[in-house]
């Protein structure tokens, strides 16, 4: 795709339930969530609501640049962008499920993101790169903001896996998986 | 107390079908009990100074093992100077906090170590060792950011969590398994 600048309509982000299970949850992880449910109104449960919104707006654009790049992508990394893009789908379903377990309404998605021009399949992987960047260095930014333990546990494996994606990423783009001890991200 | 003692089936289970020996139990359960009994900052940073020593020795021994091919043995060599670039940092926060850091692993993690090693053969079992070490200490830095409270240790600990994710899926890729099979990275699945 040759455009200076290309839009797109974002896939819905309702997915099957269990998210939260499937994040390794256990028992306990929903107790919090629920007990966290029960003091209603709390503002440090409004302050998580807050962040987690603005976490799940996060996901919400990297399903779209995963869509978006799939479809510029072919063969093994059409299937990289794929899965990733499914992966990133639990991850806003379970942020938009922790913000409806605290009695609040998940923020909506855009009708459409800004993507960049995309002229090759280098392109696309360097925008890939990019989202999962600015991702990482969101989740750092926000773990400690929130007051829920239980979510910090969720955001620190949200995190690590934004990190593998990364990995995966340099490594089809000929650089070093791992270059850093401490995993940053960039803004 | 911010988790539940592992049991030493659970660990082993951990190195993702590999079979891995016994003895390979007591290294792979002390990573990912380091923070088992930790209560408050200062005792979590010194069970992250324990995990991350115990990383360091583990891929030294692996690379001086000889059994590691020249790709795979860069690997753990690379690895294994993440693990003390960790160890670095966690002792001088553990330091900012008055805690001394012990200038050698403990003896008994150097022996959990070495046994762990003596029963496991061939490259695909050492990676595959490398990797339930991986995913145990995942598990214990996930417990760890439910714990921690001062933002700049939750901060570090995070960023470490995620660089073992990232060990944990070229791991996987060595061993011919989907690098990110999960979409959440917790150490127990």
């Amino acid at each position: 795709m040759v455009e200076r600048r290309a839009f797109l309509a974002v896939a819905g982000t309702a997915l099957a339930g269990g998210v939260l299970a499937a994040c390794g949850s256990s028992d306990d992880d929903s107790s919090g969530i629920a007990t966290e449910t029960g003091a209603e109104q709390s503002t440090a449960a409004s302050a998580d609501v807050a962040i987690l919104n603005q976490a799940l707006a996060v996901e919400q654009r990297a399903v779209a640049a995963y869509h978006t790049a799939a479809e510029h992508l072919a063969g093994a990394r059409r299937a990289t962008a794929q899965h990733f893009e499914a992966q990133e789908r639990e991850h806003a379903d379970a942020l938009a499920q922790a913000v409806m377990a605290l009695g609040a309404t998940p923020a909506s998605a855009r009708d459409l993101y800004a993507i960049p021009s995309l002229d090759d399949a280098d392109a696309v992987v360097r925008f890939a790169m990019g989202v999962e960047q600015i991702a990482i260095a969101q989740y750092l930014d926000l773990i400690p903001k929130l007051s829920s333990q239980n979510l910090r546990g969720t955001f620190a494996s949200i995190l690590a896996v934004e990190a593998e994606h990364l990995a995966v990423l340099r490594e089809q783009a000929g650089q070093e998986p791992v270059p850093d001890a401490f995993v940053r991200g960039a803004t | 107390m911010i988790a539940a003692p592992l049991t030493r089936r659970d660990a082993l289970r951990r190195a993702g079908g590999v079979a891995l020996a016994a003895s390979a139990a007591p290294m792979l359960v002390g990573v990912r009990d380091a923070f088992a009994a930790a209560r408050g900052d200062e005792q979590i940073l010194r069970g992250a100074v324990r995990l991350e020593q115990g990383l360091v020795v583990t891929y030294r021994t692996l690379v001086a093992s000889g059994d590691l091919d020249a790709r795979a043995g860069a690997l753990a060599r690379h690895f294994g100077d993440q693990e003390q670039q960790h160890l670095d940092v966690v002792s001088k926060e553990l330091q900012t906090l008055g805690g001394a850091v012990p200038s050698e692993p403990a003896a008994d993690l150097v022996k959990a170590g070495r046994e762990a090693l003596t029963g496991v053969d061939g490259q695909a079992a050492l990676l595959a060792f490398a990797g339930a070490l991986e995913q145990n200490a995942i598990a214990a830095y996930y417990e760890a950011q439910q714990g921690l409270q001062r933002d700049e240790f939750l901060r570090t600990t995070a960023a470490i969590m995620a660089n073992e994710g990232q060990h944990l899926a070229l791991l996987r890729e060595a061993l011919g398994r989907a690098p990110v099979p999960n979409a959440f990275e917790t150490g127990r699945g």
